[in-house]
């Protein structure tokens, strides 16, 4: 019978949709995990002192993931004030300390106090017996089984999410009796299940004796919709393929938020390498002395002394790098930011056998901003230069060109490495984004920002050849050779 | 036990500072600034013990440690890394890495490490060293001597041989006289290993 046939291929793809979901949300919910342990080192590496950071950490990744409505922190001490953004409210600090309170290392999943599609992940921060704080994420179940342009399940399905507990979190369509679908996610912090089925035919439904006319018609009316209605199908399959290969490569750099563990492993890495080599120095120094080889002292204690500068001069960055606020706009000579950045670069310059080239008007170009911030934003397009040169042969060459033109400042940092990989360069300046093994990517979306609240703009020039960074600011009223 | 040490680093104070600290403990190690440079290098040195960064721009250390396995370059190798990542600490043991040191390095750390790696090879060039003479050894038989001992090496006594060969069971005992001289040894069990090693070796 036609209409069994086409009942048969309404089942067929609903379990496809349905499997298709449900491998979505797995992928989901396992970043909710990473989120947490990134989240949770930034908490631990001081959430008390520095709120800013662990603030802007979370809007970040709501930004990325609008399924995400609040991040909290919530101390234990109810004393405590709780920080986070997004929706809050003491019922969910409750909810939140209570679920914190019973979690033996995994993270807890609870409904939201106030009902509806949301759930909440909490996990203990730190994650031991002294836990502090419980660390949440609040997550709306329909933004969770969401596509990019549609909401998932459309059409005749009915859909079912629910709390392992039953509760459920989502109901779509006509009341689920048997569903046709059913899994659970394949997340043990997140165990949601899903369940779907297809709306029964009317056909089936109507009185005995009008069936076997009826069914005529229908399977007749129902060949025909039925067709129509497959190819409609196949389109959508074959869009949420498309959109589902955009979404792996989101997703692969949804991992790099679990990078925000290695900024600051990167961090370690940068000062390690100082720290290495004085210890080094000193324990060969100590050798010498011991032999009585005094003279050969001198140029040790030379090297301990600069490698300890080495150290400062990256603890110097962290610090201004975390201190967002603290921002003082001021008339600021574009070349001696530049200057700051070719100084703190040389060594690695000439580690790399790479060469500057600066080229710079012979007066003061000025502009209004906030000079450690101009400065940190010179040092990563430098740095990012350097880094792109070091894997050349030759030649490994770095321009760094200001010119003052009108009412504009404009640097463009240029470099003779292979240039911006096409797949990147949209996303050049997004967080996470780098093609680097090892890198964080928060160096090009921080410069980005900064020029951004300078007035200004950071843009990748096209062109052949290896990258070129523009950035253009406006000039301070000062304008050129005010302060020369 | 004087093996050559090799150094890749692409910091160049960490280079400076880890070379003139191993002299003052008398190893001589040359320093490369990066895998490119120990590659190209590569082709005129003499088996030495590696120690290699792991986190390097353009090629990393483990990158580097892959290739030269590939290469069939089988030296002892110390990672050195600037954090201890747990990952990559597996991925350069299972890259044969004999040894996986955190950033600052310990003399005493670096210095045991590198012994470790010198006896390594040490070990490893005097069990080619053995391999070869074997090697020779067997070549010098005769084809027949040569058949001879296989049936030695499986066990046959010399009247099952002059059986098996049609001969007599005196043309057999001056097949193994004449074996017994070449590889220097009258023992079965002797000859038995040597056959095998020899087998063994493509």
């Amino acid at each position: 019978m036609i209409w069994l046939t086409e009942r048969r291929a309404q089942i067929a793809e609903l379990v496809e949709t349905g499997t298709r979901l449900h491998a979505l949300a797995s992928q989901r919910v396992d970043q909710h995990d990473a989120h947490l342990t990134a989240l949770s080192a930034v908490a631990i590496a001081g959430a008390g002192e520095r709120p800013d950071l662990f603030r802007e950490v979370g809007a970040t990744i709501m930004r990325f993931y609008p399924r995400i409505t609040s991040i909290l922190l919530v101390p234990l001490d109810a004393e405590a004030a709780t920080l986070g953004i997004g929706q809050s409210g003491a019922d969910l600090h409750d909810t939140i300390r209570t679920a914190a309170r019973r979690s033996e290392g995994a993270p807890v999943m609870v409904r939201h106090p106030e009902g509806g599609p949301y759930y909440v992940i909490v996990k203990r921060s730190p994650n031991s017996q002294d836990a502090r704080y419980g660390l949440a994420l609040v997550i709306d179940a329909v933004a969770l089984l969401a596509g990019e342009n549609d909401d998932g399940l459309r059409g005749a399905y009915s859909l079912r999410v629910s709390m392992p507990d039953g509760t459920a979190l989502v109901e779509r369509g006509a009341a689920l009796t048997e569903p046709l679908f059913a899994r659970t996610l394949s997340s043990s912090t997140q165990p949601l299940r899903l369940e779907a089925s297809v709306a029964i035919t009317p056909a089936s439904l109507l009185p005995p004796g009008k069936v076997l006319a009826a069914l005529a018609l229908i399977s007749l009316l129902g060949a025909g919709i039925g067709a129509v209605h497959r190819q409609r199908a196949r389109m959508r399959a074959a869009e949420r393929r498309a959109e589902l290969s955009g979404l792996e490569t989101r997703l692969s750099h949804a991992g790099r938020v679990n990078a925000l563990g290695e900024m600051a492993s990167g961090m370690a890495h940068e000062l390690t390498q100082p720290l290495t080599a004085i210890l080094a120095q000193a324990q060969a120094a100590r050798h010498l002395a011991a032999r009585g080889e005094a003279g050969k002292l001198g140029p040790i204690l030379d090297e301990v002394v600069g490698q300890t500068r080495r150290a400062a001069a990256i603890l110097e960055r962290l610090r201004t790098w975390t201190r967002p606020q603290e921002r003082r706009p001021e008339p600021v000579d574009l070349r001696a930011c530049i200057e700051v950045a070719r100084t703190l670069l040389a060594p690695q310059a000439e580690a790399v056998g790479a060469v500057f080239d600066m080229r710079m008007p012979r007066d003061a170009v000025m502009v209004l901003a906030d000079r450690v911030e101009l400065e940190q934003v010179l040092f990563n397009l430098v740095k990012n230069a350097l880094d792109a040169v070091a894997g050349n042969h030759a030649p490994r060459r770095i321009g760094v060109i200001l010119s003052a033109d009108g009412a504009l400042a404009q640097v463009d940092v240029t470099d003779t490495g292979p240039g911006v990989r096409a797949d990147v360069r949209d996303s050049l300046f997004a967080p996470f984004v780098t093609t680097r093994e090892g890198g964080t990517g928060l160096g090009l979306a921080l410069s980005h920002r900064l020029v951004e609240r300078a007035g200004g703009d950071l843009v990748l020039v096209g062109g052949p050849g290896g990258a070129r960074f523009r950035i253009t600011l406006p000039l301070a009223d000062e304008g050129v050779g005010a302060a020369a | 036990m004087s093996v050559p040490v090799y150094l890749v680093d692409d910091d160049v104070a960490v280079r400076r500072a880890l070379c003139l600290l191993l002299s003052t403990v008398g190893i001589e190690a040359t320093a490369y600034s990066g895998p490119e440079d120990f590659l190209q290098a590569l082709p005129g040195l003499a088996p030495g013990c590696l120690i290699l960064d792991i986190r390097m721009p353009a090629i990393s250390g483990l990158k580097l440690q892959e290739r030269l396995h590939e290469a069939g370059t089988e030296w002892p190798t110390v990672v050195i890394s600037g954090h201890g990542d747990i990952e990559a600490c597996r991925r350069a043991f299972r890259n044969g890495a004999i040894d996986f040191l955190s950033k600052p390095v310990d003399e005493q750390d670096l210095i045991d490490a590198i012994q470790k790696g010198q006896a390594a090879l040490a070990a490893d060039l005097s069990a080619r060293a053995e391999r070869r003479e074997t090697l020779a050894l067997v070549a010098s038989l005769s084809p027949r001597e040569r058949e001879v001992l296989s049936y030695v090496a499986r066990g046959f006594s010399t009247r099952e041989i002059a059986h098996a060969f049609a001969v007599s069971s005196r043309t057999v005992e001056s097949h193994r006289a004449a074996i017994a001289a070449k590889l220097g040894t009258t023992s079965p069990a002797e000859m038995t290993r040597l056959w095998i090693e020899a087998e063994a070796t493509p």
